[in-house]
């Protein structure tokens, strides 16, 4: 679509102020005309009239002397007729009337015209008639200024038309040139216009020699490496895409890997062990006679080893679970978790003396699942390690930090010497030997995979003798409560 | 009246030995016939194939069905049940290695009556085997099948 600007567009302007100097400009030399036209006609005015003078005394007074009345009419009527004067007049030296011709200014003549007399001015002169060097009378005569009026009005209409002529011709000019000008100018427009909507192929053809095809050039130019550089960027966010696709490919099938490994170790492992367990037990039953001590003691190893074995793949097996657990974050109360889980403990092992103390009113967002598991096992590692002590004390609890939320379970167990601190979260890693404390080492791992996953992080302090705290932060779950 | 027939499906000669004897030790002295994979089980319980010249008004009062079987799973043979009217109210108690939510899931959708993971430990597998028998041949009452 072809964009008007109107009074706005660039050819208008350049016209509108052409047109306004020319004009000025015109005006300037037309008045410079007329005044020099005035002058020059005056001055021959003044000219013939000083040339008349002589003429008109050696004609006029000797005839004034004789008083020759008819022979001055004769030249009278003569003059007025053939010098162009507009009337002339006689006056001898007792200033009365002799002879005239033409019409005489301020007589009182019936015919004449007052609009006449307005328009034509006359250039009225006096001048004494003198014979031997005595004045014998005067001379008035008038010479119409109408010629010199005339002379100004046509070099004012000449002046005009031939101003109005240059500044049609040139407007035309003008507005062929700037034409070509705003031509190249509206296609450089409409290309830019078309590059800001995406479209990239445009070129704009122009074959000018001066800034404008420069301008147009350059353009073609930029339009071109823009071209290439969002060709380079489109094969490079194919390629980026494409690498993604497979990259997703390849995580989606090890991830299909591992569900499927996990899930044949879960069937799979499990079986074998059952048998070696089933058989040890049903040996212990039916060869009961025939074994001795040795005998049964070995095969109740037997057993136990297996029994570990399985608790073994079971705890790797919740390790992975909480990876690939699809988290649901739901508000979470630690507290009442907390409440009962120690519930379970107590009821478990209720020979055990522990003192519980458990801030109220903890609540968080998070998925309720994991939080459970690594609460859980949190709770089972200070009761696993206070098992040695008369009274276990057992603490969860909160506090802030540069306004972070950090959250604690502390004991009054056994503790650890922090040097092994950093194995502590790392799956298998044991500070204490199977002897002293049971355990397979990936419970610690599992609450890590936990709280990371909530974007949190989890840190102990301890000393060996002094028990344990183990903090933990769930800090992305506060600021997204219902994000993932 | 005969004893009421237990249906154990299982493919693993040892799992199959250890649940025999943990019924046995359990004094369950119900007829159990033993099926090595879905198409043996779906044979018996349709008296198609090796059964079938069974008498088919005769089922099992429950089915011990794992899940991970050679040619056709437990799920399809459970599927299967639930989808032909002279099985489908039979009790099936889904018994096997794995306790992976999503067999549990399936299983359940699928109509499974119970789901016991079967513990490592033989004494724990022992009182499962026990509290099976006590309640799905003593406790628990059947529709009677015509």
């Amino acid at each position: 679509m072809k964009k008007r600007y109107g009074i706005h567009s660039l050819r208008f302007k350049l016209i509108a102020i052409y047109v306004v100097v020319q004009a000025m400009l015109l005006t300037g030399s037309i008045a410079n005309r007329v005044i020099i036209v005035n002058d020059s006609l005056t001055k021959q005015i003044e000219v013939r009239i000083d040339g008349l003078k002589p003429l008109l005394n050696a004609a006029l007074a000797p005839l004034v002397v004789q008083r020759d009345y008819a022979a001055l009419q004769n030249i009278l009527n003569e003059a007025v007729y053939v010098q162009g004067l507009k009337y002339i007049q006689i006056i001898d030296i007792h200033s009365k009337d002799m002879s005239w011709a033409g019409k005489i200014p301020d007589s009182f003549s019936e015919d004449q015209d007052v609009d006449e007399a307005q328009q034509d001015h006359i250039y009225d002169q006096e001048q004494p008639l003198t014979m031997a060097n005595q004045l014998v009378g005067r001379v008035r005569f008038g010479i119409s200024t109408h010629a010199i009026e005339q002379a100004n009005i046509k070099a004012l209409k000449q002046g005009a038309i031939f101003s109005l002529m240059i500044i049609v011709i040139t407007v035309i000019l003008l507005i062929i040139a700037s034409g070509f000008l705003t031509r190249h100018l509206r296609s450089l427009a409409q290309g830019a216009q078309k590059i800001a909507e995406g479209d990239l192929d445009v070129i704009i053809i122009s074959d000018a020699k001066d800034e404008v095809g420069d301008t147009a050039r350059a353009f073609n130019t930029m339009v071109t490496s823009l071209k290439t550089a969002r060709e380079e960027m489109r094969i490079l966010n194919e390629q980026l895409e494409q690498r993604v696709i497979e990259r997703t490919e390849q995580l989606v099938m090890v991830n299909r890997e591992l569900e499927a490994f996990s899930y044949s170790v879960s069937h799979d492992l499990r079986a074998p062990l059952r048998g070696i367990d089933g058989f040890s037990q049903a040996l212990l039953e039916d060869y009961d006679n025939t074994l001795d001590d040795s005998g049964k003691a070995m095969l109740n190893r037997v057993r136990a080893a297996s029994q570990r074995m399985a608790q073994l793949i079971n705890d790797l097996l919740n390790l992975s679970r909480v990876t690939r657990h699809e988290m649901r974050i739901e508000p979470v109360d630690l507290s009442l978790l907390a409440h009962s889980i120690a519930h379970d403990l107590q009821h478990a092992h209720p020979e055990r003396q522990a003192v519980f103390s458990i801030m109220e009113g903890l609540s968080t967002h998070g998925d309720p699942r994991l939080l459970r598991i690594a609460l859980e096992n949190l709770f089972n590692n200070a009761w696993k390690f206070t098992s040695k002590y008369t009274h276990a004390d057992i603490q969860l609890g909160m506090y802030h930090d540069s306004g972070e939320a950090i959250f604690f379970v502390r004991d009054n167990g056994a503790g650890f010497d922090m040097t092994y601190a950093g194995k502590l979260f790392s799956p298998f890693q044991r500070l204490h030997t199977a002897t002293e404390f049971e355990g397979t080492g990936i419970g610690l791992a599992t609450v890590q995979r936990i709280i990371h996953r909530h974007g949190g992080r989890i840190w102990v302090q301890a000393a060996i003798g002094q028990g344990a705290s183990f903090y933990f932060t769930l800090p992305y779950m506060q600021y997204n409560p219902i994000g993932q | 009246m005969p004893l009421k027939i237990i249906l154990l499906v299982e493919d693993n000669p040892d799992d199959e030995a250890l649940t025999l004897r943990a019924l046995k030790k359990n004094n369950i002295r119900n007829e159990v016939v033993v099926a090595r994979d879905g198409v043996e089980a779906l044979d018996f319980l349709f008296a198609t194939g090796a059964y079938a010249d069974r008498d088919i008004r005769i089922m099992p009062q429950v089915i011990l069905l794992d899940l991970k079987l050679p040619r056709v799973d437990g799920l399809e043979v459970l599927r299967r049940l639930r989808a032909d009217d002279r099985t489908k109210c039979l009790p099936v108690v889904i018994l096997t290695s794995s306790s992976e939510e999503v067999d549990i899931i399936k299983s359940y959708h699928l109509g499974a009556n119970s789901y016991v993971r079967k513990p490592v430990d033989f004494e724990q597998f022992m009182e499962a085997v026990r509290h099976l028998g006590l309640y799905w041949l003593i406790l628990n009452e059947n529709p009677s099948l015509l």
